[in-house]
Parts: C-alpha cells; sequence; structure tokens
C-alpha cells in the first residue's frame, strides 16, 4: 500500500512541477511577445489555462483517447530526476527509452488524428513530423560525445568532467538552435499565435519535458534546479529570437513561409558540418 | 504496486479531475483549427523534414556500428525505423489533407 502511494505522490510530484514550469514559459513568452503588463498577462493566461482544462474532453470515452498519446510523455518525466533528485524510473538505456516514448506518443497522436471524424489536432500531427528528427539527432550527438546512453550516467559523467555546455557547446549551441527553429517555429506556436490555449499548454507541456532533459544532460542540473533552468534556457531562447522576428496578426496572415527556408537550411548545414567536425 | 498508484495518478488528474469540473461548471465552447495553416506549414516542414532524415542516416550509420559492437545495435535501428515511420504516416496525412 505504501508503494502505491509513492507512485501516486511521484506522479503528482513530477507531473505537477513540470506543468508548472509549463504554465510559467507560456506567461514569459506571451508576456515577452505581447509587451502586456506582468499581472495583467499572468491573470489572462490563468483564465485561459483553466479554460482550457474544462475544455479538455466532452465525454469520459473522450478523455480517455485524448489521454493515450499523453501517457509516453507523462511515463518520459519520469526518465529526468524530479524536484527532489530521484529518478523514478531508470532504466539501462534511458536516452533511447525517452526517445522512443516520444515518438511513440507523436504515432499514438498521429493515428488518432488520422481516425478521428472531428477537426483534426493537426499541431499534433506537425509536431511529430517536425520536431522527432532534430530530436533523434540531438540524442545521436548526446550519445556519440559522451559514450552514455543512460540519464544517470551522463550527470555522473558530468559531476566528474563538468556540464557538458563547456566541453561541446559548438555542437550544443547549433542543436540548440536547430531544436528552437523546431519547436517555437514550425510547430505553429511562434507563426500560428491562433491556435488554441489547449493545445498551446500541452506544446508547451512537450517542450518543458524537452528543456528539462536539455538542462540535465547540457548544465548538469540534477534536482529543483532543472526546472529553474529549463525556464531560463526557454526565456534565453525567446529573447534571442525575438530579436530575428516579430510577427503581429496582420503580418502573419501575409506571411510566406518558404522566406525563412534559406535560414533554416543554412542553420541544419552549418549544424551538420559542425558535428562532422566533432 | 508503486505503477498503479501512478497510472491512477494520471487518471486522476488528466481524466477525472477536468471532467467533474467541466460538468460542475460549464464547459467552454471549443474553436476549431485552421486547416490551411496545416497545409501551409506541412509544406515547409516537407523539404527540411527529408534533409534531416538524410541526414539522421548518415550520422546514425555511421554511429551505429561503433555502439552495435558494445550491444546497443537494437537501439540505434528501432530510431533509425521510428521517424520513418513517423515521416511516412505524417505524409499520408499530409496527403488527405491536400486532397480535401
Amino acid at each position: 500500500m505504501e508503494s502505491f502511494f509513492k507512485g501516486l505522490w511521484v506522479f503528482v510530484l513530477c507531473y505537477g512541477a513540470t506543468y508548472m514550469a509549463a504554465i510559467i514559459n507560456y506567461n514569459v513568452e506571451e508576456m515577452l511577445f505581447s509587451k502586456i503588463r506582468f499581472k495583467k498577462t499572468i491573470s489572462i493566461k490563468l483564465k485561459e489555462i483553466f479554460l482550457s482544462y474544462l475544455r479538455a474532453s466532452t465525454s469520459h470515452k473522450e478523455a480517455l483517447i485524448n489521454l493515450i498519446p499523453r501517457i509516453p510523455i507523462i511515463l518520459a518525466i519520469t526518465l529526468i530526476p524530479n524536484v527532489v533528485g530521484d529518478i523514478y524510473w531508470n532504466p539501462k538505456h534511458s536516452m533511447w527509452v525517452f526517445l522512443a516514448l516520444w515518438t511513440l506518443a507523436n504515432l499514438l497522436g498521429f493515428i488518432k488524428g488520422l481516425i478521428a471524424k472531428t477537426p483534426i489536432d493537426n499541431v499534433r500531427v506537425e509536431k511529430s513530423m517536425a520536431i522527432v528528427v532534430p530530436l533523434a539527432i540531438f540524442i545521436f550527438v548526446i550519445v556519440g560525445t559522451t559514450g552514455q546512453d543512460q540519464v544517470a550516467e551522463i550527470l555522473k559523467y558530468q559531476q566528474d568532467k563538468g556540464p557538458l555546455i563547456f566541453k561541446q557547446f559548438p555542437v550544443f549551441i547549433v542543436l540548440g538552435l536547430l531544436w528552437f527553429i523546431s519547436i517555437e517555429h514550425i510547430v505553429g506556436e511562434g507563426f500560428f499565435s491562433k491556435v488554441e490555449s489547449r493545445i498551446k499548454l500541452s506544446n508547451q507541456f512537450d517542450k518543458a519535458v524537452w528543456l528539462m532533459l536539455f538542462s540535465v544532460v547540457f548544465l548538469g542540473a540534477t534536482s529543483w534546479d532543472i526546472y529553474l533552468k529549463a525556464v531560463l534556457i526557454n526565456t534565453i531562447g525567446t529573447i534571442l529570437f525575438g530579436f530575428f522576428y516579430k510577427l503581429r496578426l496582420d503580418q502573419e496572415e501575409k506571411f510566406i513561409l518558404w522566406e525563412i527556408t534559406p535560414i533554416t537550411l543554412l542553420t541544419l548545414i552549418i549544424s551538420l558540418v559542425i558535428i562532422g567536425f566533432y | 504496486m508503486s505503477i498503479l498508484g501512478f497510472f491512477l495518478g494520471i487518471y486522476l488528474f488528466c481524466v477525472a479531475l477536468p471532467l467533474a469540473l467541466s460538468n460542475k461548471m460549464g464547459r467552454p465552447k471549443q474553436r476549431h483549427l485552421n486547416k490551411e495553416k496545416t497545409v501551409l506549414s506541412m509544406s515547409f516542414i516537407l523539404p527540411l523534414l527529408f534533409l534531416s532524415l538524410i541526414s539522421i542516416g548518415i550520422i546514425g550509420l555511421n554511429i551505429a556500428k561503433e555502439i552495435s559492437d558494445q550491444g546497443h545495435g537494437d537501439f540505434i535501428y528501432f530510431t533509425l525505423i521510428y521517424p520513418c515511420v513517423s515521416f511516412f504516416i505524417g505524409y499520408m496525412y499530409f496527403k488527405k489533407m491536400v486532397q480535401h
């Protein structure tokens, strides 16, 4: 019985902390882009978040179907150390398990989208296509440079030799850039800001999970600082991207996607060249 | 037993609680997503994804030999197959969206 409550507690701890990080990221991004005052943004967004929570499902059956693609992502959180520094699930090849769970979640999302008769959750489908591949490259590079494919081992490696970001920073910067382009701007949060807040928040949740992994494998975060560093990475990334472009709603309608394609392709080529060097 | 508690937590917080709250407080109207935006963004993603697939193939296969020598070969092949499957299902979806 004790272990039963331990499982429940681990879920509340992992899910709650990740959800908090996602909400903070969501608010920070909205504040940086819309430039509304902090207090006003927080109150508007909290209301939106609560409404999206109510809007999540119309029936018990639908709620369960919607939950299925989310389960692998929730399980993926347990591969990362939690607030108190414990890794709840520590399989031998946890980096690959993380990627496999992530891809499985997206595949389940695909299948759900393909068989759905209602308007398809297209952001999920776009995400499945766009994110998995750059992130798979990221995992390959991490495993290739450290020679470890377990999160706990990578943490140990960093304790001995210092955070990875100081060892292989050009690779990580370019991969980080590629990752930000994939998540922020292809998936549709930056360009298509009209997507429903429920989906935005769900995207933020997914992004928070990846940011947590980033802060563990890049910056050697081990416990509560994972969430702090995840929020910091997101804020810095959002500010940096703020220099590159700012789209208003009227500009968004006229925006031609292929205008940004050369920049993205250039980033990809640079990243490949740098990976080649290292 | 502990995994049971974990899944009960998922059920309680992701299914039961939102449903109970929405039954009590009323459900707001659901907004529909824009289909044209999907087609536009897909047309952007596909060429990029194709390049990424090539790169992941090259990088992955280079590392594969070394890692498979250490006995981790299956993981490499799985991580190569998964994105390919994702890509083709995504492509089918894209075709379906364009045809409609």
